[in-house]
């Protein structure tokens, strides 16, 4: 079968946990051929990946939402819309409930030849006119204009690019490529599946109101705007996969019909992790974290919970694992924090094969703001190492259990909040005990219920039904 | 013309019945200023030769070499003229002064090569004295010079300083004109152009050093400018379709049976150019109402709908700024319009009570009267061409003078048939004029669109691209 994988900001340009679970997911599955339909945000990047693809991806297509700057533009066209279209276009821009059907047949309609051309044609303005006027009277309209061509631009190129035909569409993210996803169902009426990670729309909007290149009143614009993205996908899809009950829950407050939501934890292969070489000497604790340096992972707050440690317990050394090359004004920030804390034995090791490393650590910290099921924390506890994490995704159910028998694996704190964490830190480092005890209940419920295994098993299944049912309909 | 608005707001501001006076009389002097200042030179230099008994060929010489001068000097630096507004306003926005005077030069060096070969060939030909050849020739460089250079002065705002250079530049003129005919007896048509000679020259030199001093010496980019030829053609296009049209319906005359041929080489139709030039004159008033109803009440809306867009206006503030605009303009527009057709009928009925004066003939009153109602519709039509390139509407600008060039061209040598002369004008006038005025109100109907769709799509320099426009207009 011919899978087409569609995925945004991850997989192949960057590391981290959505990439590699795809990664593993195209690798453990020799028989299926995929399609990779793959959207970053620069151009630049373009070819750069960090990841040797399988060989059984038969195809890549990579689309950039920066595209935009080589179009070239000719303003003053005029076409002929008719009433329903335009109702469409108004309700999309005014970010009212959307037959996405339509516009995917407008947009591919053979009277748009550019989107350029379109976005500065008088019926595009006129429309956008009068949604400005009857909802967004009181916005300056220059900047409302500007924010509503930028915003509209990427998706549209974005729909209009050719849509590789596939046997099934499976997307890893709702947002652009939930759309593409949804635009490969309306095209070729094949099965369109949804794995989400993290919640897409929450992430986007905390981005967007932690952002100061948006202006107040337009925040919640951009953010209307990624959900209407996330509802595109959650009504076209014939099937949601959570990794965890939360999850749920989120998707179906945002709207999601929860029949079609089923859960698959993500898994790694345990047993990978059991004779991994350990420190040699106790003189020092060592606390590792396996994070990028970037915002959403919250680096700031690790530095500063690391510095209370260091108060308590002199002996204390940091390692932060993971590339530093993503969002290098960030990483500068951080060295900075370091330096005006004068924290000392904090090591930034950038990218590093993590099974090399992760034995010699004592306790492990995640700090995130924002997570889906962190791959981090399940190789950590793989590995039989204590946790210290914010209260973020799955993290309190993989430190606690769901109602499991194995106890706790680490500590779960509020986000942000470093005196805690720190505190949280110190207790572990103080007691040997603890830290092995909590680090086996890791390994144990690990082993149990979050083994490659289960996850790839998952999949397959859901892949072979649809294979089956695509099968079933050719023979008859 | 748009620069000295300027001006005209403070003494407008002042607000009384003196201040409106002076600044309808400072705008009369700036834009009609030159022009009548040559037409008196002219006259002057006329009489002059009566008073020493020029023989008449000799005298209708002068008049019509001087003639060929000015309409293809005109001619030929129309296109660079407009072309170069632009560009200078934009350099003066860059603060790229440097490339100001290189391009003096490189335009002055295209047009002199231009104007210099075809004025050589046009006089190879011809069996005119040699003093007359020469002294002709310069004039028609010295014209081509100066209307490249009042781009520059004005450029400055400095309007004084070109009705001075004029002013100046006349006064030479009648003065060698004395000498050369009266003190030193030459009795040919050369002396007097000779005298013009020297009173442009002096123009021309004050022009000169006027930029000279004020622009920065040692820039190189002398032909930077063509590069607007291929990013704004049609404001090159427009500048010499528009000078084109003016003169077009006279060259279908010359070339005529109704023409006369003047020492074997200029051809001329007076029976038909004399009204035509008499009737022109009637639309003196709306080249000054122009300047001043336009530049200070229109200019303030038109500057305060693109300061509401540039800064946060609200969708309702556009649109109120855009109402606000319109109907200033409309108002303004059907203001000149009504004070025109007045002028305009005031002028027939002068004209009925004086023409015979001069000799003219029943059938050329009658062409003075159409063409008195056809340079009304004319001049409409160029003041609604210049308020569309104010919204940059070059499309609606060269449309509309491009129109009523062709129907010049074919209504002109049709209606000459019918001894109506001075009806392809009106004609043609009332045609361009109609969709001048349809395109107008088209493009203020949308204003809002062709602001926000010019524009990039991607947001690079959105301010500086609507500031330019708005400065663009201050030229």
């Amino acid at each position: 079968m011919k899978i087409c994988i569609l995925a945004e900001g991850s997989y192949p340009y960057i590391t981290g946990g959505v990439s590699s679970w795809i990664h593993s997911l195209i690798t453990n599955m020799p028989e299926h051929e995929f399609i990779l339909y793959v959207i970053g945000a620069e151009e630049k990047s373009r070819g750069k990946f960090k990841y040797t693809l399988p060989h059984n991806v038969i195809e890549v297509r990579e689309t950039f939402l920066d595209t935009f700057l080589n179009e070239e533009e000719v303003w003053g066209k005029r076409y002929k819309i008719s009433k329903s279209e335009r109702e469409t276009l108004y309700s999309f821009l005014a970010g009212e409930k959307i037959i996405w059907g339509d516009l995917f047949t407008f947009l591919l309609s053979n009277q748009i030849k550019s989107v350029s051309e379109f976005l500065t044609s008088k019926d595009f303005f006129d429309i956008m006119y009068e949604v400005c006027q009857q909802r967004y009277s009181q916005i300056p309209f220059t900047e409302m204009y500007w924010t509503m061509r930028s915003m509209i631009l990427p998706l549209f190129l974005t729909i209009r690019n050719p849509m590789p035909e596939a046997d099934l569409y499976h997307s890893v993210a709702t947002g652009y490529a939930g759309v593409l996803g949804s635009l490969g169902k309306h095209l070729y009426n094949k099965p369109f599946l949804l794995t989400e990670h993290g919640i897409y729309t929450r992430e986007r909007e905390e981005e967007i109101i932690k952002a100061d290149w948006v202006k107040g009143y337009f925040k919640d614009v951009w953010i209307e705007y990624f959900y209407s993205l996330s509802n595109c996908a959650y009504s076209y899809t014939d099937q949601v996969i959570s990794l965890f009950n939360r999850n749920k829950e989120i998707q179906e407050e945002l709207g999601c019909n929860g029949n079609k939501i089923t859960i698959i934890p993500n898994g790694v292969q345990s047993s990978d992790y059991d004779y991994l070489q350990q420190k040699e000497n106790d003189e020092e604790i060592s606390i590792g974290a396996i994070v990028r340096i970037v915002p959403i992972k919250d680096i700031k707050t690790m530095i500063q919970s690391f510095a209370i440690v260091k108060h308590t317990i002199p002996n204390a050394k940091f390692y932060i694992f993971g590339p530093t090359d993503e969002d290098e004004e960030y990483y500068e920030e951080c060295l900075q924090l370091v330096q005006e804390l004068g924290t000392e034995d904090i090591i930034f090791t950038g990218s590093i094969n993590v099974r090399e490393y992760i034995g010699k650590m004592d306790i492990l910290a995640l700090t995130s703001i924002s997570e889906g099921q962190p791959l981090a924390v399940l190789e950590g506890l793989a590995a039989s190492k204590p946790f210290v994490t914010t209260d973020v995704g799955s993290c309190r159910e993989l430190l606690y259990g769901n109602q499991d028998d194995f106890g706790p694996a680490g500590i779960v704190e509020p986000v942000m909040h470093y005196e805690k964490l720190g505190l949280a830190i110190i207790s572990l480092c103080q007691n040997k005990q603890l830290r092995e005890q909590m680090g086996l209940n890791g390994k144990r419920r690990v082993s149990a219920l979050y083994s490659r295994d289960r996850f790839i098993e998952g999949y397959r299944t859901i892949y072979s039904d649809y294979e089956r049912s695509l099968y079933g309909r050719d023979r008859f | 013309m748009a620069g000295i608005g300027f001006e005209l707001r403070k003494l407008f501001r002042k607000k009384s019945l003196f201040t409106n006076i002076r600044a309808y009389a400072y705008s009369s002097l700036v834009t009609i200023g030159p022009m009548l200042l040559c037409m008196v030179m002219v006259a002057v230099m006329q009489k002059l030769q009566s008073y020493v008994e020029m023989p008449f060929a000799q005298k209708e010489l002068f008049l019509a070499g001087s003639q060929y001068a000015f309409v293809f000097s005109l001619l030929i630096t129309s296109g660079f003229v407009m072309l170069l507004s632009r560009y200078v306003a934009d350099r003066l926005y860059e603060k790229k002064y440097d490339d100001l005077l290189p391009s003096l030069y490189g335009v002055m060096a295209i047009c002199l090569l231009v104007g210099g070969i075809v004025g050589f060939i046009f006089l190879f030909r011809s069996p005119l004295s040699l003093a007359f050849k020469i002294t002709g020739y310069l004039l028609f460089m010295e014209l081509i010079v100066i209307w490249l250079l009042t781009v520059y002065v004005s450029a400055l705002k400095d309007y004084i300083r070109i009705v001075k250079s004029f002013l100046y530049g006349a006064i030479i003129t009648i003065l060698s004109g004395v000498i050369f005919l009266i003190f030193l007896g030459i009795k040919d048509a050369s002396a007097t152009i000779a005298a013009m000679d020297i009173g442009f020259l002096t123009t021309l030199i004050l022009l000169m050093t006027h930029i000279e001093g004020y622009f920065p010496q040692g820039g190189t980019r002398y032909f930077h400018f063509l590069t607007y030829i291929t990013k704004l053609p049609a404001v090159f296009a427009i500048g010499f379709i528009s000078t084109l049209g003016i003169y077009v319906h006279n060259f279908i005359y010359w070339g005529s049976h109704m023409s006369i041929t003047v020492g074997d080489t200029f051809r001329f139709s007076p029976s038909y150019d004399v009204p035509v030039f008499f009737a022109f004159l009637s639309v003196i008033p709306t080249m000054v109402i122009f300047v001043v109803s336009v530049e200070t009440s229109f200019y303030e809306k038109f500057r305060s709908y693109y300061a509401v867009i540039l800064g946060s206006g609200t969708i309702q503030d556009i649109t109120r700024a855009k109402k606000e605009m319109n109907e200033v303009l409309l108002q303004e527009l059907s203001f000149i319009m009504q004070i025109q057709l007045f002028f305009s009928l005031f002028a027939m009925a002068v004209g009925i009570k004086l023409l015979p004066k001069i000799g003219q003939t029943a059938e050329q009153i009658d062409s003075f009267n159409i063409l008195v109602l056809g340079d009304c519709l004319y001049i409409l039509m160029y003041v609604i061409v210049l308020l569309l390139l104010y919204f940059d509407d070059r499309k609606g600008a060269i449309l509309t003078s491009s129109l009523f060039l062709a129907a010049n061209i074919i209504t002109t040598p049709i209606i000459m048939q019918t001894g109506h002369h001075g009806l392809g004008l009106l004609i043609s006038a009332a045609i361009a004029v109609g969709v001048a005025i349809m395109r107008l109100l088209y493009i203020l109907d949308n204003i809002d669109y062709y602001t926000y769709c010019a524009q990039p799509l991607v947001v690079k320099e959105k301010q500086p691209i609507f500031k330019k426009i708005m400065n663009r207009i201050r030229l």
